[in-house]
């Protein structure tokens, strides 16, 4: 089984199978479009991930490595966070800051399925809680300046939800 | 002895000496490690006080998609940050309607933070003064479904629209059906994506009392004339580049709106054999304005004159 070399942004290098390695899009291309030779030896610098950030994925890509491709879904489908598997919502079960390195660094190397999971994950943590919760959640500071709050709260009051 | 002591109190005062350097060296050792730890727990901190700035905005974006529908309006209220990226997501908004009900718009309303919905609902609401605050609200707006607009706009007497889009001229005709109180339909460069609507099966009855059409090219004669024809209390009737308009319009509106006092045809096909129609049928015609030609004027006099009929005429 063929392998390649990746290096992170600290130095470290990883052997990694191909197809694992295939699951990020962006290394894909590095392969098969640009065409960087991964029998040279030579390892594909990922200069935006970190070791300890490349490990975790690469567990990740290593577990859904023979997934088959997603099936095209419809906008409402798509929409649902109630359907991450469980052994994605145990990988993801690590503090804030992993999480959205993790979510970075899927980004980077264009791996859509993680972020997709990512997503349904932290939109769950957003979910049902106040704004005030969800500051507290995610460390943000209300910087609106005093009264502003309100006035977009009694705006927010006009709307309503309507069938599409 | 003496030698002794001294020897043992220099033997101690290097000692103490030794001791006291060690003491500094292990503080200044202990104070460089408690200052890296504070500098690094400092930076780590200041990178966590603001986690949310980890992300960029195309990442809250996505997760942000997952809580479409009300929940967008809790994350407005978050911060600033959080505010733009959820306002300039338009599918955030697909199913979200503005509804006002039993208030007034008017010019000091403050809509800087109405949020970019795309519907608009009113219940027994009042639009004052648009101009002030409309554009910029409005902007966000993808269509107003005008009867579900206007519906139950049981007293609205008058209606203007300029420049709109309609789906098909059903959507207008529907809409006029439903509002038994208007007295007054102006419309502007009047647009239909969709025009094969029949409207030989449908019965347009209004209480109409007057309509102006302005440059509204995708009203074809005949629906015009329907229009025009609609309310037997019709008083006047403008017509202002309008080119598919001729005779047949005329002859109907003369035949059918026994209370037409005022008529106006700007920019129109108007026929010298119109002029007969107007003074022989139009019998309660005050009023008429027309760009017509020389001939037309003329024409027109004779006809006056040889019915013994009185009518302001301005031609341009």
């Amino acid at each position: 089984m063929s392998t390649i070399k990746l290096e992170t942004s600290d130095g470290v290098k990883f052997t990694v199978k191909t197809q694992v390695a295939k699951c990020s899009g962006t290394i894909r291309t590095m392969l098969e479009d640009i065409g960087i030779n991964p029998q040279d030896g030579e390892a594909i610098p990922l200069s935006n991930v970190h070791s300890t950030i490349l490990q975790k994925i690469l567990v990740w890509a290593e577990h859904h490595v023979d997934d088959p491709e997603p099936p095209r879904e419809d906008a409402d489908a798509a929409k649902r966070t109630d359907d991450i598997c469980s052994w994605d919502e145990d990988f993801l079960k690590v503090d804030q800051r992993t999480l959205f390195d993790v979510m970075l660094a899927a980004n980077y190397l264009d791996m859509k399925q993680l972020i997709a999971v990512c997503c349904k994950t932290v939109a769950n943590m957003i979910k049902g809680k106040t704004a005030d919760q969800i500051r507290r959640t995610f460390n943000i500071e209300n910087d609106f300046p005093p009264g502003e709050e309100d006035k977009i709260r009694l705006r927010n009051q006009f709307c309503e939800e309507r069938s599409r | 002895m003496r030698v002794d002591r001294a020897q043992t109190r220099s033997n101690l005062a290097v000692s103490t000496r030794t001791c006291k350097f060690l003491f500094t060296l292990l503080t200044l050792t202990l104070l460089t490690e408690n200052t890296m730890a504070t500098v690094s727990e400092l930076v780590n901190r200041m990178t966590l006080s603001e986690p949310e700035f980890y992300l960029p905005p195309e990442l809250w974006e996505l997760i942000f998609a997952h809580l479409a529908g009300k929940r967008v309006l809790v994350m407005r209220l978050v911060c600033h940050r959080w505010k733009t990226i959820v306002d300039r997501k338009r599918s955030l908004w697909d199913t979200l309607s503005l509804c006002v009900r039993c208030s007034t718009m008017y010019e000091r309303f403050r809509p800087e933070s109405l949020p970019p919905v795309t519907g608009f609902r009113m219940n027994w609401g009042t639009i004052e003064d648009v101009d002030s605050w409309w554009p910029s609200f409005g902007e966000s707006l993808t269509r107003i479904n005008l009867p579900t607009f206007l519906a139950g706009s049981k007293n609205l007497q008058k209606l203007s629209l300029d420049s709109c889009v309609l789906e098909s001229l059903l959507e207008l005709f529907t809409t006029l059906v439903a509002l038994p109180s208007l007295r007054h339909l102006e419309l502007k460069n009047l647009r239909m994506l969709n025009n094969d609507f029949n409207i030989s099966t449908f019965q347009l009855t209004t209480n109409l009392e007057s309509l102006h059409l302005n440059n509204c090219n995708s009203l074809t004669n005949a629906m015009v004339t329907r229009l025009a024809t609609s309310s037997c209390r019709m008083k006047e009737v403008r017509l202002y580049r309008m080119p598919q308009v001729n005779d047949a319009t005329i002859r109907n509106m003369c035949v059918k709106l026994p209370r037409l006092k005022k008529l106006a045809l700007l920019i129109c096909s108007v026929m010298i054999t119109s002029a007969e129609y107007i003074v022989e049928h139009a019998h309660s015609l005050e009023y008429l304005e027309l760009d017509g030609c020389f001939e037309f004027r003329q024409a027109m006099e004779q006809l006056l004159k040889g019915h013994h009929r009185y009518i302001e005429c301005k031609f341009h």
